[in-house]
């Protein structure tokens, strides 16, 4: 198989185009779809006490832990890496010395370390750790299974569906991230992705504005226009698939353009200049403050994606400057920010990437895959935090100690802390049962 | 051609994947072997048969996924096909970059080429030698893109746009209505489409807003966006 591509948004060392990957028998999937969702959206309305919302810092690659979280300052230097520990706002515990700002709200983060799974390249590391199920996709990253999973956002787009006349489910990310989707679900609970700059003087989110040349009064007579000359589309009650799929998504849309909450929620130029500075003037810090906005107005999953982390050669210069600098603002300003807003109780943050990295650093002064260890962190949602650290890597970081939790486990204790029921039984297009997770267990320990 | 391979997914032939329908499957490959590998012939004869001519509207209790070919699928436009066809209908061109003026959405060789249209309806990155690598799954964002774009919105417009040529011409309107159907349909308005139609654009507004208007109901219809 030979790559032709070369621009790419991707960092990756497996150099794949991080497409969406929601097209291996897509076709037959939407005429499940749509009854779930239509259903879903019914059941929605009756739904009362749901103000939860989760922001997922996704560090695309793979973070690497021992350099950062999970630091191993007495192991030999050939393990230890060129990084030092600094105290941190918890007596006792530590981080990279390239975290300052990320030390200094460590008693707003608690970690999960007994997170292992078996998938050593990207797309199945992604699918490990955003879905909570195991795959194994071929040279190309696709899956060679046939049922593909739902991302944790997807599965929250389905059990909760939208809020605020917002779509539950939103990618803060230039390219795209692998089996971020809702896989078997159906495209109608894929996130709303937004690739353009937050950071960018003209950022505005695409499509989502009326043009002016048009307005809101011509807007809605072409709507009513086409509900009365589109002869198909009366069709779409008694056709399954495409037709259907296609009308959800133009009702969806239309709430998007004319709800006066969404257009608010991207304004991310209202912000005081002090607090975009906070949060960074880059691509990612300001992706992590407009994903404060979102969870105000009311989106219920964000995902902002920190790339590079895929650090094969020269690891340490490259965590040094620029990918732990960027991290280390945009994290501490939001868990800061949150905080300071009262919403952090309401708002489950993760910071996590695929796998952690090999112990002993490579020939490239780099490090490699390793998805025996991961360092998790979560903050606010109802789990613990103060420093608290559940499960204990060996000296080396090279694997857990006692015995470790599942990918499974990671997904319920996910979807536990967001009320989402983790054993909610779909069906894919074929019949074949699924559940929400495979006997996944929440991590009790992480709760207060 | 059907929406659906006798192979799905349409690249993945092996053993433990068989084809939904194996000896028709023989039956076509022989024949394409007896005719010497003509393509030409292979696709007059499924256009002739009575299940490519099959209509789309069916029951899809029996057959959501068209595994057993009852009805037609409705599929929608690919990307660059779609992006040439609003181009015709609305007489615009789309310019890329590094690319003459009038290049077709079609005949765009690279994938690194500059479109969001192209992104956000799916295209080959050509990153294996597959053309499968198309996603043809509707989303949120294409829905907002036919909707609301102010790119689309200015061919609607566009100064030497087909509205703004037929304004120009000052025709009827029954006979503007029926030109537009033609270009977006490929066939003439039925009567009680041209009554409504001449319904909208009778009002205080301005000829040229009607028929921009119309024009993107009928580019916003299923009829225009979906092969059927």
């Amino acid at each position: 198989m030979f790559e032709l591509h070369a621009q790419q948004p991707s960092r990756r060392c497996d150099g794949l185009h991080r497409r969406s990957f929601l097209k291996v028998g897509s076709l037959p999937f939407f005429g499940l779809s749509l009854a779930t969702l239509l259903e879903s959206r019914a059941q929605a309305a009756g739904t009362t006490t749901d103000n939860l919302s989760c922001i997922l810092l996704w560090c695309d690659g793979g973070l690497s832990t021992i350099d950062t979280f999970d630091m191993k300052p007495d192991a030999p230097r050939e393990y230890r890496g060129d990084f030092k520990p600094i105290s941190t706002s918890v007596p006792g515990l530590t981080v990279c010395e390239h975290l300052p700002r990320v030390a200094q709200q460590m008693h707003r983060i608690g970690q999960l370390r007994t997170i292992a799974h078996t998938g050593g390249q990207h797309a199945e590391a992604c699918h490990f750790m955003l879905t909570g199920y195991p795959q194994v996709p071929d040279v190309n990253a696709e899956p060679v299974g046939s049922v593909i999973h739902p991302c944790y956002g997807s599965v929250v787009s389905e059990q909760l569906s939208w809020r605020n006349n917002l779509p539950p489910f939103v990618q803060l990310s230039a390219g795209n991230i692998k089996y971020h989707h809702a896989g078997f679900l159906g495209s109608g609970y894929d996130p709303l992705r937004i690739k353009s700059d937050p950071n960018a003087a003209d950022f505005e989110i695409e499509d989502v504005s009326i043009p002016s040349s048009v307005g809101a009064d011509r807007t809605q007579r072409r709507r009513s226009m086409l509900a009365e000359l589109d002869r198909f589309h009366r069709l779409a009650d008694q056709t399954a698939g495409a037709i259907a799929e296609r009308n959800e998504f133009y009702n969806q849309a239309y709430d998007l353009i004319t709800s006066p909450a969404a257009k608010q929620a991207f304004r991310i130029e209202q912000e005081p200049a002090d607090l975009r500075d906070r949060y960074g003037r880059f691509r990612e810090g300001q992706a992590a403050l407009l994903s404060r906005r979102l969870v105000e107005a009311g989106v219920r999953f964000i995902t902002v994606e920190f790339n590079g982390y895929d650090t094969h050669d020269k690891n340490f210069i490259e965590l040094e400057t620029p990918l732990l600098p960027k991290l280390d603002q945009a994290y501490s300003a939001l868990l800061e920010d949150l905080a300071e807003r009262g919403l952090l109780e309401t708002t489950l943050v993760i910071c996590m990437g695929e796998f952690g990295r090999t112990p002993k650093v490579n020939g490239l002064a780099g490090r490699d895959h390793y998805p025996a260890v991961n360092s998790i962190c979560f903050s606010g949602g109802g789990m613990k935090m103060d420093g608290f650290v559940h499960g204990q890597t060996d000296d080396k970081c090279s694997q857990v100690v006692g015995s470790a939790a599942s990918h499974h486990d990671l997904a319920a204790t996910i979807y536990s802390a967001l009320g989402v029921a983790s054993n909610k039984l779909s069906h894919n297009i074929d019949g074949r049962p699924i559940l929400t997770t495979d006997n996944g267990h929440p991590v009790r320990e992480m709760f207060v | 051609m059907m929406g659906r391979g006798l192979v799905e997914p349409v690249d993945d032939l092996r053993a433990t994947n068989p084809a939904s329908h194996p000896e028709l499957l023989d039956r076509l490959a022989t024949d394409f072997k007896e005719h010497g590998h003509d393509v030409k012939h292979l696709l007059r004869l499924i256009c002739n048969s009575r299940v490519y001519q099959l209509r789309s509207a069916a029951n899809p209790q029996v057959d959501i996924d068209g595994m057993f070919y009852t009805h037609r699928q409705f599929r929608r436009l690919q990307a660059a096909v779609f992006l040439d066809a609003i181009n015709d209908v609305t007489e615009t061109t789309t310019s890329f970059e590094g690319l003459p003026v009038g290049t077709r959405a079609l005949s765009v060789p690279d994938p690194t080429v500059q479109s969001y249209f192209l992104d956000a309806f799916g295209r080959s990155v050509r990153s294996t030698p597959c053309e499968c690598a198309t996603d043809q799954s509707p989303d949120l964002a294409q829905s907002l893109h036919l909707i609301n774009s102010p790119h689309i919105s200015a061919k609607i417009s566009a100064g030497n746009g087909r509205i703004a040529r037929l304004i120009k011409a000052d025709g009827s309107d029954a006979d503007i209505i029926q030109e537009l159907y033609l270009a977006t349909f490929g066939r003439p308005a039925t009567d009680s489409e041209l009554k409504t139609a001449e319904r909208f654009v009778k009002n205080d507004k301005s000829r040229q807003e009607n028929f921009e208007d119309l024009l993107w109901t009928l580019m916003n219809s299923t009829e225009f966006v979906f092969n059927h």
